[in-house]
């Protein structure tokens, strides 16, 4: 027989945990960051570094809320630097041509219908591409890693043949939302993009928190057998998933073609290491389960804040900053990881 | 032909064997000999130390009680590394060989013959390998992938193996626990041949009738006590069975050796019928059905293919022929979405499989029937709402929805599985080994929730390895033996000996 739980010790041990170290780790990281940028010189501790901050962390926080999702519930997508970069070359090519039919000059402004059409149809391509992905992750029960690793590569040889390795301007909206911003002060501005990725990741995160099919997606990253005993369609979560995935991916190409105004070959050829490092920094697990949204948002913020801070110190070898960048970031996942571990023995 | 009584000089023997896993005895003061050239039966029912047993002689586990000597002389068996120096093999009934290489080279493993540069010399390996396997009559084309043959021949390469690296005693676990009929015959003749050829040779089994068949002698273990040795020719089924479930040593009867009266067959019309429901390799051409309030009883050892069955009736996994009906309506062979829409609900052996453990009770309980029970938007009060009062229900302690589930005892983790069928409908329970591993306590309060659902007119299937349980809980009991059902007991007394007899 069980015995009977003593009530004072279940108190206590449900309140350490509630004030448990890991679970703040990622945060603790993030202000320890903070701390040490501030008085690291002037350079950092000014309101327009927020703004850079912003910049910086509005892509990866698009492309990490779906990225989000795909791990939760234990699968990876290796996939979203390129499906980012397929959909923003499909946007830049459709661009040009309907732009040139639809106006007989290119100086003019293009229809609504057709900024429409060439924002949306690339966002569909890489929904259908992500759909993909998950049917035969699925369907051929090899892991999604293998599956997505070749999908990257379909994505990248189609942005290829499609652009002929040329360079693509991006219509005047994707523009607009890459660079432009509200501000607030002089120095201070909120950037149209970061505001965009704000909307998706509290999107994603009630859709996560509050609806069936979040939790369907936490289950079946928690234990994929007993979530299909329960009577959940487990196969459909994935791919779901996985679509979400590719949309958020691309969507967070076509943001960061418009901040840099046009697209070209070599762009986000980093994004997918980035997004991947944001969502396990902030704590989510690699095996699916574990982890949500807020912390997210902070690996991304930790990372954005790494990359800007380490660009503000001048007396750094500017051959030396991607290298302090991997140890940092080495150093952060390492503590958080032992921390998360500790936290499971108890 | 060596005697119960006089063996001149064992090849191998276990004097006061003793072993504890905590407190608990599993092993004591067991006394064990084994000659040249004999196949010696050991059996028991489950928990009676067959394993413990093997496993000290496999050299599994060194710190045991008492002492081992080979050919005369005390020996420790510190690994099985050491055991196999001694000359020790054991097959175990799960491992049989690497499915990727050749027979071959699964023959010389950790062995294979090199060529002066340290290269595997294939052709020496492969012309020893056919020789070998010829001398034992198992004709296979040794260069192919082990995985290409059916299980018996990859027991039997197994064997081999345990023979080419210099074995004398061999220790076979439930050989043919999952072999069918002539596959038994061809791995028996195998075992004849060895014993003629000098190896001894222990074989664990619950197949009564392989036992006698094959053996010279016959251990029989209960409660992790030596209770007999005897020479099988003068051992019959029944003798061996009573022997085995027989009075303890405090001469209490134990479990369910008095007869149970089974009540007589439902006329209700039955909710879940089956028709010659096949999957290869499981269960074959299963007939049966079950009615509303009726509980029926599935009862055969592990591998007799009812917990397989169980599975495909809940729609767990796909049968291969045959049909499942549901109210005159057949539900699709592995879409356990839609069975549970239905209400035809599993509960797993394995609770790895049935809980997410890193999860909170409240969200286990759910799980099944989210959209039912807390709408479309999912928020911590509504669910705690419906899970409160059902944890109360189903008595799980701590009745703490917010603490996961992986923090609960085994007893109250199952309450917990049980819990989140309790909030749709109901027709059929699927039970598949629904208290193993529980305490006596565990065990009545997950049965009488059975119970409960069953007196609310749900029809359940009780799939089970434990007699004691079968017959405690079953309207009805059909017995399987190796993928068919051997008989049905409704309006009859039955007891353990019986069923046994049948699985």
């Amino acid at each position: 027989m069980p015995q009977e739980p003593d009530q004072a010790s279940e108190a206590a041990r449900s309140l350490r945990s509630r004030f448990d170290l890991s679970e703040f780790a990622p945060v603790l990281t993030l202000a320890a960051l903070l701390v040490f940028f501030s008085f690291s010189g002037k350079a950092f501790f000014h309101s327009g570094t927020i703004t850079q901050v912003l910049e910086q962390g509005a892509v990866l926080g698009i492309v990490s809320a779906g990225l989000t999702f795909v791990l939760l519930c234990g699968e990876i997508d290796l996939s979203v630097g390129f499906m980012a970069l397929w959909s923003a070359c499909l946007c830049g090519v459709l661009f040009k041509s309907l732009g040139a039919v639809g106006k007989a000059s290119e100086q003019a402004d293009p229809s609504t219908a057709v900024v429409a059409i060439v924002i949306l149809l690339p966002l569909i391509t890489a929904v259908v591409l992500g759909f993909l992905s998950g049917v035969l992750t699925i369907t051929s029960r090899l892991p999604s890693f293998i599956i997505t690793l070749s999908m990257m590569y379909i994505a990248y040889g189609l942005a290829l043949y499609l652009t002929k390795s040329e360079q693509y301007r991006m219509p005047w909206l994707i523009e607009r939302i890459g660079n432009g911003g509200f501000a607030v002060t002089r120095s201070l501005k909120i950037p149209h993009s970061a505001v965009l990725a704000a909307g998706i990741l509290v999107v994603a995160h009630l859709v996560l928190q509050y609806t069936r099919f979040g939790r369907y997606v936490y289950m079946t990253g928690g234990n994929r057998e007993a979530a299909r005993l329960a009577g959940v369609r487990t196969d459909r979560i994935v791919v779901a998933s996985l679509a979400l995935c590719a949309l958020t991916a691309g969507l967070g190409g076509l943001v960061n073609a418009g901040r840099l105004g046009s697209v070209t070959l070599d762009q986000n050829a980093d994004l997918l290491l980035n997004a991947v490092a944001c969502v396990v920094l902030g704590g989510t697990s690699l095996f699916g389960g574990e982890g949500g949204i807020p912390r997210t948002v902070v690996g991304v913020l930790t990372l954005s804040v790494l990359k800007v801070g380490l660009d503000k110190i001048n007396w750094i070898d500017n051959y030396m900053r991607t290298f302090l960048l991997g140890v940092v970031l080495l150093g952060a996942l390492v503590l958080n990881g032992l921390l998360a571990r500790r936290r499971k023995v108890h | 032909m060596p005697s119960a009584s006089s063996i001149a000089v064992p090849l191998l023997e276990c004097r006061g064997i003793g072993k504890r896993f905590g407190g608990a005895v599993a092993l004591q003061g067991v006394d064990f000999a084994l000659a040249a050239g004999e196949v010696h039966g050991v059996v028991g029912s489950n928990g009676a130390g067959k394993s413990t047993l093997m496993k000290i002689l496999a050299g599994a586990l060194p710190d045991h009680e008492g002492t081992i000597s080979i050919d005369g002389v005390s020996v420790a068996l510190s690994s099985p590394g050491a055991a196999l120096a001694r000359g020790i093999a054991m097959v175990y009934q799960e491992l049989s060989g690497i499915g990727q290489i050749s027979v071959a080279e699964n023959l010389f493993l950790g062995r294979q013959p090199v060529t002066r540069w340290g290269k595997i010399d294939w052709r020496t390996m492969n012309d020893q390998a056919r020789r070998f396997l010829k001398e034992m009559e198992i004709n296979v084309d040794v260069e192919s992938r082990l995985d290409r043959f059916p299980l018996v021949t990859r027991q039997m390469v197994e064997i081999a193996r345990g023979l080419h690296s210099g074995a004398r005693v061999l220790i076979l676990d439930e050989p043919t626990s999952s072999l069918s009929p002539p596959e038994t015959r061809r791995l028996l003749a195998l075992l004849g041949q060895l014993k003629a050829r000098g190896v001894a040779i222990v074989f664990i089994s619950h197949f009564i009738e392989d036992v006698l068949e094959i053996c010279d002698r016959v251990t029989i273990l209960k409660d992790g006590r030596w209770v007999e040795t005897s020479l099988a020719a003068n051992l019959d089924k029944h003798r061996v069975i009573h022997t085995m479930l027989g009075r303890g040593l405090d001469g209490q009867e134990v479990g369910y050796e008095q007869a149970v009266a089974l009540p007589s067959k439902t006329t209700a019309k039955p909710v879940l019928q089956v028709s010659q429901l096949s999957l290869p390799g499981a269960f074959h051409d299963i007939d049966l059905a079950v009615a509303p309030g009726e509980c029926l009883g599935l009862y055969g050892f592990v591998g007799a293919g009812h917990q397989e069955f169980a599975h495909a009736v809940a729609g767990s996994v796909a049968a291969a022929g045959g049909r499942v009906l549901l109210d005159g309506v057949p539900l699709p062979p592995g879409r356990i979405h839609a069975a549970v829409k239905k209400g035809v609900v599993l509960v797993a052996a394995d609770r790895a499989k049935t809980l997410v453990r890193g999860s909170e009770i409240y969200k286990n309980v759910t799980l099944a029937h989210l959209q039912r029970t807390v709408g479309e938007w999912l928020t911590p009060s509504r669910e705690l709402a419906a899970v409160r009062p059902l944890l109360d229900r189903v008595q799980c302690r701590p009745p703490r929805p917010l603490l996961k589930a992986g923090n609960l005892s085994g007893g109250n983790q199952q309450k917990v599985v049980l819990a989140k069928w309790l909030l749709g409908p109901v027709k059929v329970l699927v039970l598949e080994e629904p208290t193993r591993g529980m305490d006596v306590g565990a065990k009545e309060e997950i049965m009488r929730l059975v119970r409960d659902l069953k007196n609310q007119g749900a029809a359940v299937i009780l799939a089970s390895t434990e007699p004691e349980l079968v017959l405690a809980h079953s309207d009805r009991i059909i017995t399987f033996r190796r993928g068919r059902i051997t008989n049905e007991f409704a309006a009859t007394t039955v007891d353990k000996t019986v069923l046994l007899k049948h699985a």
